[in-house]
Order: C-alpha cells, then sequence, then structure tokens
C-alpha cells in the first residue's frame, strides 16, 4: 500500500496494551437439532 | 530510536487482509508478506527487502535495519482512510496478480505501534493487532464465499468486533465504510511531547 509522502517519524508506547489477552475459544460444534418427537394421531389410536 | 515515545495512543488505520488456514482456523494475513497474525499477539515488522551488493551486483543481501525506516517501505501498512483501499481490491476486469488469491478476504481497522512513518495517506509502524475486522460474504464475482460463517468465528479469536457484512463484495464493504473512514482521516494521537520532523529525500 502507498501510504504517499513520507510526513514525519515518530515512537509511540501505548499507555493501555493495544492487544486483547484472552485465550482463542474453542470452536463450537455443529449438532444436528434434536427431532422432534410425533405425537401419536389420536385419529388413528385403537 | 531510544528516548522518551512521543504519543501514548496507537494510531488506528485501515487495511486489508487476505485470510488463510493456519492450523485449521482461518486467519487474517498480509497481502503481500508472508506474515500471518496470530491471535492475542502483536504483529511485529521485519524488513524483507534485499539490497544489491555493490561488487557483485547480481548478488544481494537482506537489509539490517529495523522496519519501519524512512527510507524502504517496510513495515505494517495502513491508510489514513477507508477509501484508500479501494485502490487495492481486485475487480473482476482488473485482478491484481501480486496478490494472493483473493476469494477471501477482510476489510478492518487496524492498531499501529512502536516506530510510526507517517505519510500522506497512512503510515507504516513496527508493531500492529486489528482493531476492527469486516467480512464479506461474497468473493469479487458476487458469488457467495463458502463457509464465511465459519470463518467469522474462527477470526473471533482475534478478541475484537468482527462483523459478517451479508449480500456484500469487499468493494461494497469500502463503500459503505467510506463516510465513516474519511471521518477517520485527522485520527492522530494527542502528541506528548511532539513529533520529530524529517524530510523525504525522494
Amino acid at each position: 500500500m502507498d501510504i504517499g509522502k513520507p510526513l514525519r517519524i515518530y515512537t509511540i508506547e501505548p499507555v493501555e496494551d493495544p492487544v486483547p489477552h484472552r485465550e482463542p475459544e474453542p470452536r463450537p460444534e455443529r449438532v444436528p437439532l434434536p427431532r422432534p418427537k410425533k405425537e401419536p394421531d389420536p385419529a388413528q389410536a385403537p | 530510536m531510544t528516548g522518551a515515545p512521543d504519543f501514548c495512543e496507537p494510531v488506528v488505520g485501515w487495511r486489508l487482509w487476505s485470510i488463510g488456514s493456519n492450523d485449521g482456523r482461518a486467519r487474517l494475513a498480509s497481502h503481500v508478506s508472508p506474515d500471518v497474525w496470530q491471535p492475542g499477539r502483536e504483529l511485529v515488522a521485519a524488513c524483507g527487502a534485499r539490497r544489491r551488493d555493490r561488487r557483485r551486483p547480481w548478488r544481494t543481501h537482506p537489509t539490517d535495519h529495523a522496519a519501519p525506516t524512512p527510507g524502504c517501505t517496510c513495515g505494517v501498512h495502513a491508510m489514513g482512510a477507508v477509501g484508500y483501499l479501494g485502490t487495492y481490491l481486485p475487480a473482476p476486469d482488473r485482478p491484481y496478480a501480486w496478490m494472493r488469491p483473493l476469494v477471501r478476504q477482510a476489510i478492518g481497522r487496524v492498531a499501529l505501534w512502536g516506530d510510526v512513518v507517517e505519510g500522506s495517506r497512512g503510515w507504516r509502524a513496527s508493531r500492529a493487532y486489528p482493531a476492527e475486522v469486516w467480512v464479506p460474504q461474497l468473493d469479487i464475482d458476487g458469488h457467495d464465499i463458502a463457509g464465511v460463517e465459519d470463518i467469522a468465528l474462527d477470526l473471533a479469536d482475534y478478541g475484537v468486533p468482527v462483523r459478517l457484512c451479508d449480500g456484500r463484495t469487499a468493494r461494497d464493504v469500502v463503500s459503505d465504510l467510506s463516510p465513516r473512514g474519511t471521518a477517520d482521516l485527522p485520527a492522530r494521537p494527542t502528541p506528548r511531547s511532539g513529533g520529530r520532523g524529517w524530510s523525504s529525500t525522494s
């Protein structure tokens, strides 16, 4: 990338760390949704 | 560089990343260097340029300087406005051969600190970390990118906001963000002791 004509140079020492430190969370697994149980049809009930 | 720092807040610029796979998870990668940005770890720039041997010009040697240096192009690059990124986005009729395959790419804001070279359009810095990431759902031809939800999920490891842009190509995202990017143009930190001025030799 072309940042254009250089203007000045400086140093930055952030007071707060710009890097959020946390462990990567384990990737959630995709699980199939439980199938709804079929209610017995009262019309076909003996 | 030695002595007291000039500023105490990082500058925040705009950049493009390609998205690659690292240990089975989607990770941000630089377009023109082999750097992979690791979650929870700042990216430290190194100069990958080589200089010619004066006596044997067919030979080259690595440069010995720390990145960034004013007379080089090294360092982590970021632009001062998101609109500047449009130049670097491939179009179906104008692919960039020097870039990695850009089926999957991200647009984002990046925090820069350490030694910083400020230019008229952006910065080059020695240290960087993503600050915010936008992931387009469509490639440059407008086709769905496979597994884009999983990519966005992996990128959440960086601990910064990740946004999945439904129905958007990278060019659309840059266009959508442009007014915001323009507003960010004077995004300079508050000076502590004033920067050191210098003139370009080019």
